[in-house]
């Protein structure tokens, strides 16, 4: 397994938002940076786009870092200890996750 | 403004929601889907629909059949009760079948990979020969509602492969399949909607060297051509010719456009032995050094057929980009490098409304070659209508009846050129029409000394109003175009209209981007323009019968 920086999980969640487009009409697209919203105040995915966000970067942790990790409701719940999660904040908490 | 689509119901016991985004982000798709109220099948059938909304019914068998839900969790299956739980299931589809318009109700399938021992297919008691049964029951129940489409799941769980089921969406939200396999089935209904709206291919135009054969014929000599044999790339271009001429018995035109010396490619078609298509498969060739787009677009031209009705096979990717460039409503699609998947390629096309295929498709070669001759023979009349004398044509009309159901169905569901309102009919509400006399639709038959140009022509009317007819639909062949079978079915419609005693005959054009040529039939037709998409004719003088042919009218039982 190799270590997972913040950087490398911030893109894998950038692509893996970006894949989520191809099964989106055009006006409901994700554009998103580091900086975006996904969950939380102002989050840009709902609850069917939560867990299809999260099934897909379980997927994505897997091909990309040769691991599994599962996220749960737990998971979910100590994210939303913010009230915003952005694409940088959720990378962090996943990449510590990976190397822990 | 655009008219308002059609409404796409997504009935199910699981979430479909990922479907509905993909689905919305399909725009050919005819419908705007919306999702029913998740696992309430049966209400949702049950209940009252706005006109026009078809549904998509995609359930698992575990929720149709609690015997089946035994069945997966190991109990030994009562077949019989699994069966009469189908049946009542296919009750409600039937029922609701008479309040869609369309139904497309997926195969059930369970995971491959759940093993239930040695004898999961043993008659009687193994799980998937279950399945297998009850998919089985549900098509044989259903094969009597025209308007109810089965779909291929298999082919979506293929497609999407190891990771088509995803447990992970089913515990968080209830969805079984990942999104590959909802993208597979949106590809499917797309294609659907495509031929049920007469898009599909009727002409399949193809190169020759490296394409129908292997090798080049102008350097190798026919002798030596890649075909059939002991010979890995010889079988796939006889497997490939195989398939081109299943399709062509069938009724899908078959063309050649080969740059090549035309002599040297006759010859290799005329003597290799392991050709499976012969000469007389091809309704035109064009062989020569001559662009092949513009080659392609002459032969459009001559068998009047739609450029999106054309498909175009070559193995040079230069020649697939330049007829693209040329012709961009011809479907050229990419051809692999890699001659063992050629026939798997054609096959994996959904383009082929097949289903819809009549007994008049089947000899359509035959009808586009007594077209030439027919053509040749106007050299030497005087005029027109001294030609059209010669050929000696009779039109037979007859009031729709069951056996000509399917065919007529086909024929509105692809005229688009000489067509007055370009409505779909369903093959339910077409034989709903067959019991009103009030909304009478007459068949006409055209043959000549040529040839029989079979069922090609459409007259619906509508009889309810106290003092006038209205020509619901006016429909023909291009086929028979041209040759005052237009003015026949006019003379038809204000004769019976007549007859029901009505003293105006009106007919409503609805534009199209291609219904061009019936709009312009109706301006020199001899009825009163009223405005500019409005046509009358007063009863009291009869529409005459054009000379240079005989009318048959059959009785209702003809």
């Amino acid at each position: 397994m190799s270590a997972a920086t913040t950087q490398a999980v911030e893109e894998l969640t950038l692509a893996v938002l970006a894949r989520m487009n191809d099964d989106l009409p055009t006006a409901e697209r994700i554009t998103a940076d580091s900086g975006t919203p996904i969950m939380g105040d102002g989050g840009m995915l709902d609850s069917l786009g939560i867990a299809n966000f999260i099934v897909g970067m379980e997927e994505a942790v897997e091909r990309s870092f040769g691991t599994s990790v599962p996220l749960s409701d737990q998971d979910l719940m100590n994210l939303f200890e913010e009230p915003t999660v952005t694409v940088r904040s959720f990378a962090t908490y996943l990449a510590n996750r990976i190397n822990a | 403004m655009d008219a308002p689509r059609a409404e796409l119901l997504l009935v199910s016991d699981f979430n479909l929601a990922n479907f509905a985004s993909i689905l919305r982000g399909r725009e050919g798709l005819p419908w705007d889907p919306r999702l029913a109220p998740l696992d309430q099948v049966v209400p949702v059938l049950n209940g009252a629909t706005p006109p026009d909304t078809s549904a998509v019914v995609w359930t698992r068998p575990e929720r149709v059949s609690a015997e089946f839900q035994r069945a997966l969790h190991f109990h030994v299956p009562d077949v019989q009760r699994a069966l009469a739980e189908v049946d009542a299931f296919a009750d409600v589809l039937l029922s609701a079948a008479h309040r869609y318009r369309t139904l497309f109700v997926p195969a059930w399938r369970i995971p491959a990979a759940y093993r239930f021992g040695a004898g999961e297919l043993r008659a009687g008691s193994g799980m998937h020969d279950l399945l297998a049964r009850m998919d089985l029951r549900l098509a044989d129940r259903l094969s009597s509602a025209p308007n109810i489409h089965r779909m291929h799941s298999e082919r979506w769980l293929q497609r999407a492969g190891e990771g088509a089921w995803s447990e992970r969406l089913w515990y968080l939200t209830k969805t079984p399949f990942s999104n590959a396999v909802f993208q597979a089935a949106a590809d499917d209904l797309q294609a659907l909607a495509d031929q049920m709206a007469g898009r599909s291919i009727k002409l399949i135009v193809l190169d020759l060297d490296d394409t129908l054969w292997g090798g080049i014929v102008g350097d190798d000599g026919w002798e030596n051509l890649h075909l059939g044999g002991h010979d890995a790339a010889g079988e796939a271009f006889t497997d490939l010719q195989r398939t081109l001429k299943g399709l062509r018995e069938r009724g899908i035109l078959l063309a050649i456009a080969s740059k090549n010396d035309e002599a040297v490619a006759l010859e290799a078609i005329r003597k290799h032995p392991e050709m499976i298509l012969l000469e007389d498969d091809f309704v035109a060739m064009r062989i020569d050094w001559n662009d092949k787009g513009a080659n392609i677009a002459d032969m459009i031209r001559q068998l009047n057929i739609g450029e999106r009705a054309v498909m175009f096979i070559d193995d040079n990717p230069v020649e697939r980009s330049r007829v693209r460039a040329f012709l961009p409503d011809v479907l050229v699609p990419e051809w692999p490098a890699n001659k063992l998947l050629y026939d798997r390629t054609l096959r994996g096309l959904p383009i082929f409304n097949l289903d819809a295929l009549s007994a008049e498709d089947a000899r359509r070669t035959e009808l586009y070659r007594e077209e030439e001759a027919r053509e040749r023979s106007r050299t030497g009349h005087a005029d027109t209508d001294d030609w059209l004398r010669s050929l000696g044509t009779t039109v037979r009309a007859t009031p729709l009846n069951e056996a000509d159901l399917a065919r007529v169905h086909q024929l509105f569901g692809k005229t688009n050129q000489f067509n007055l309102t370009t409505r779909r009919w369903t093959e339910q509400e077409l034989r709903d029409r067959m019991a009103d006399p009030l909304r009478p639709v007459w068949a006409f038959r055209v043959s000549d000394r040529f040839g029989d140009a079979g069922l090609t022509g459409i007259l619906g009317l509508e009889l309810n109003e106290r003092d006038r007819a209205v020509i619901s639909d006016l429909i023909l062949s291009c086929r028979v175009m041209g040759r005052k079978v237009e003015e026949t079915l006019l003379h038809v419609a204000t004769t019976l209209a007549g007859q029901a005693g009505k003293a105006l005959v009106e007919a409503h054009f609805i534009p199209t981007a291609k219904n061009r040529p019936c709009l312009d039939f109706l301006q020199r037709s001899g009825l009163e323009q009223a405005d500019k998409d409005t046509f009358i004719w007063h009863t009291a003088r009869p529409y005459d019968r054009p000379a240079t042919l005989e009318l048959v009218m059959g009785g209702p039982e003809a």
